[in-house]
């Protein structure tokens, strides 16, 4: 099947600051239709611009990026790319365009010029998909963090994208804005199977990826399920991530006391092994 | 002695003067010397507009505000000497860099306190020595390092004024695990072996776990509770119903007492997790 993201090759390095230096390093991979993808990555790694790439807000300085089978660097068919691939930034202040949430989300289908009629029903399906419907009337001002998210999320499915690009998109909220937007990212990816792109410096948000690219200096350090990534403590060093807390604690545990090493993603599957381990050891008690 | 004491106080922007305008209403608490204390809530619960009354950028509709003993809205002199001895970064600490040097930038504060030419520079090595950055960027531009290093530069721009108080709204948003180990440590540092007084805003149970002594809850412009960390993480309940999270690893052990493992619930930290367990599997395989 044709991939819906096809990087082949890239480089990219700025051109009036640091002349030279490479941004990114020579990228290869491809997303299918349909991935949760999490990029994770230290400060400077490249993450953000990758995702600037996905939508030919830059092009690349060699080699290609093909999005639904175009060429980032066709310039014709640019505002086709920009359809299919919606970024949301992480400053939730910094993408609203309008006073009331629906006008916001209706930006996108009027500048398609879409009929009045039809823009009012895909307004009602954004705000209804983000779970913000209720809002629909209420000026953009007054809402939380995790809400201005969702409105902007809204705005971009108003476009009916193939792709959602979240760069560091909950960085900025609390814990409660930003379980919002991860339960808006899982519930387009399962029911309209969007293909989702999560960069985030929140490990707990990862395990979330069928796969998840780390990035270093530009370059991609290894593409894995986040089990697999986390379970690699040389790359964790390596990349300057930390795995979530429970993820940590337990390899550590299992190092400190001679078993079989486990990896674990959440709380319940921390709290099964744990369970094992106390039980194991009560077994042998007796 | 009280370091920092507010009684009563109250804010609301604007001109209302009506209760339900308040952003903060009726705040009155103590923090001791020395003390490490966390003020965690959710966006809106008034914890930024509370912060901004430690150092006088403002000043409450109603009630009084005592720093290291002084009624700060006393006078002039009160209002400058209290900004002094509380150092506040803000949100994104990086964005108000300006000057055209790392050092420079460092010497800004303490060159207006109008210490000697000999001191501020001691002020700035110390400083940049604190942030665990090298003195060879002092020369540098300060846009031309990484958001990491920008941060900490802000930061240093702080310490180097010698506060008594350091109070920091959400210091390790937007870094890297790594960037953000690196400002807790700064943190803990100033806290533990200097011996300031730290007021640190956050999202982050996790990070409010390791080193506070005390977490004062905000919610809905008022204190929901200001308790020690083991008190308030007992409280899981209360902090789930004001959208707030108990960390993951205590979470762990909640639910490990619900499967009938006799294990004790005071257990916020991995370094703690990992004594408890320890004990228990070591108790068991001894005779």
């Amino acid at each position: 099947m044709r991939p819906l993201i096809d990087v082949n090759g890239l480089h990219f390095s700025y051109l009036n600051e640091n002349f030279g230096k490479e941004v990114l390093n020579d990228l290869n991979f491809s997303i299918q239709q349909g991935e949760f993808i999490a990029i994770v990555g230290h400060n400077g790694s490249g993450k953000s611009t990758l995702a600037k790439l996905f939508n030919a807000i830059f092009l690349p300085t060699s080699g290609t990026i093909f999005v639904d089978g175009i060429d980032t660097l066709n310039k014709e068919l640019i505002f086709e790319i920009r359809k299919q691939v919606g970024v949301v930034f992480q400053n939730p202040d910094n993408q609203i365009v309008a006073t009331l949430v629906e006008e916001d989300v209706a930006f996108a289908p009027e500048n398609l010029c879409v009929s009045q009629e039809k823009i009012g029903k895909i307004v009602d399906r954004a705000l209804e998909m983000v779970d913000m419907k209720k809002f629909k009337k209420s000026a953009v001002h007054t809402l939380s963090g995790g809400q201005k998210q969702r409105v902007a999320i809204a705005g971009i499915l108003a476009m009916n994208p193939k792709c959602i690009v979240f760069d560091e998109s909950t960085s900025m909220l609390d814990p409660v804005g930003r379980k919002e937007v991860l339960d808006v990212m899982k519930k387009l990816n399962r029911e309209n199977k969007t293909t989702i792109i999560n960069i985030t410096h929140h490990m707990e948000e990862v395990v979330f990826a069928n796969r998840v690219i780390v990035m270093k200096d530009g370059e991609i350090l290894k593409q894995d399920t986040p089990r697999n990534i986390f379970s690699d403590e040389d790359l964790l060093k390596k990349s300057g991530l930390l795995a979530p807390q429970v993820t940590e604690f337990l390899n550590t545990l299992c190092g400190e006391l001679a078993l079989k090493k486990r990896t674990v993603l959440d709380v319940d599957e921390c709290v099964e092994v744990l369970a094992e381990i106390l039980e194991g050891e009560k077994i042998g008690d007796s | 002695m009280a370091i920092v004491e507010l009684e009563k106080v109250s804010y609301a922007y604007g001109k209302s003067k009506a209760a339900q305008d308040e952003a903060i209403s009726d705040i009155s608490f103590k923090i001791e010397e020395g003390e490490y204390v966390g003020i965690i809530g959710h966006t809106g619960s008034g914890k930024s507009t509370l912060i901004k009354h430690l150092n006088c950028i403002l000043k409450p509709t109603c009630g009084k505000i005592y720093i290291d003993g002084v009624d700060v809205w006393k006078n002039k002199a009160t209002v400058a000497g209290n900004r002094q001895n509380v150092g506040l970064v803000f949100q994104y600490p990086e964005y108000q860099l300006f000057e055209e040097t790392v050092e420079k930038d460092i010497a800004f504060g303490p060159k207006n306190l109008g210490l000697s030419a000999d001191e501020v520079r001691f002020r700035v090595a110390r400083a940049i020595e604190m942030v665990g950055l090298s003195s060879s960027l002092l020369g540098k531009n300060p846009f031309e390092l990484s958001g990491g290093e920008k941060r900490r530069v802000a930061i240093a721009g702080i310490l180097a004024m010698d506060p008594k108080i350091l109070v920091l709204d959400e210091p390790t948003v937007g870094l890297d695990p790594a960037g953000k180990e690196k400002i807790l440590n700064i943190i803990k540092y100033y806290n533990r072996d200097e011996n300031r007084t730290v007021v640190h805003v956050t999202h982050s149970m996790e990070d409010i776990a390791r080193y506070a002594d005390k977490i004062l809850i905000m919610n809905g412009g008022k204190i929901l509770s200001f308790d020690s960390v083991e008190e308030t993480f007992k409280r899981a309940s209360m902090l789930r119903s004001v959208g707030l999270d108990v960390p993951k690893i205590y979470e762990v052990f909640l639910k490990l007492k619900d499967k009938g493992f006799d294990v004790p619930l005071n257990v916020y930290t991995i370094q703690r997790a990992l004594e408890v367990v320890k004990n228990i599997v070591e108790r068991k395989v001894k005779p």
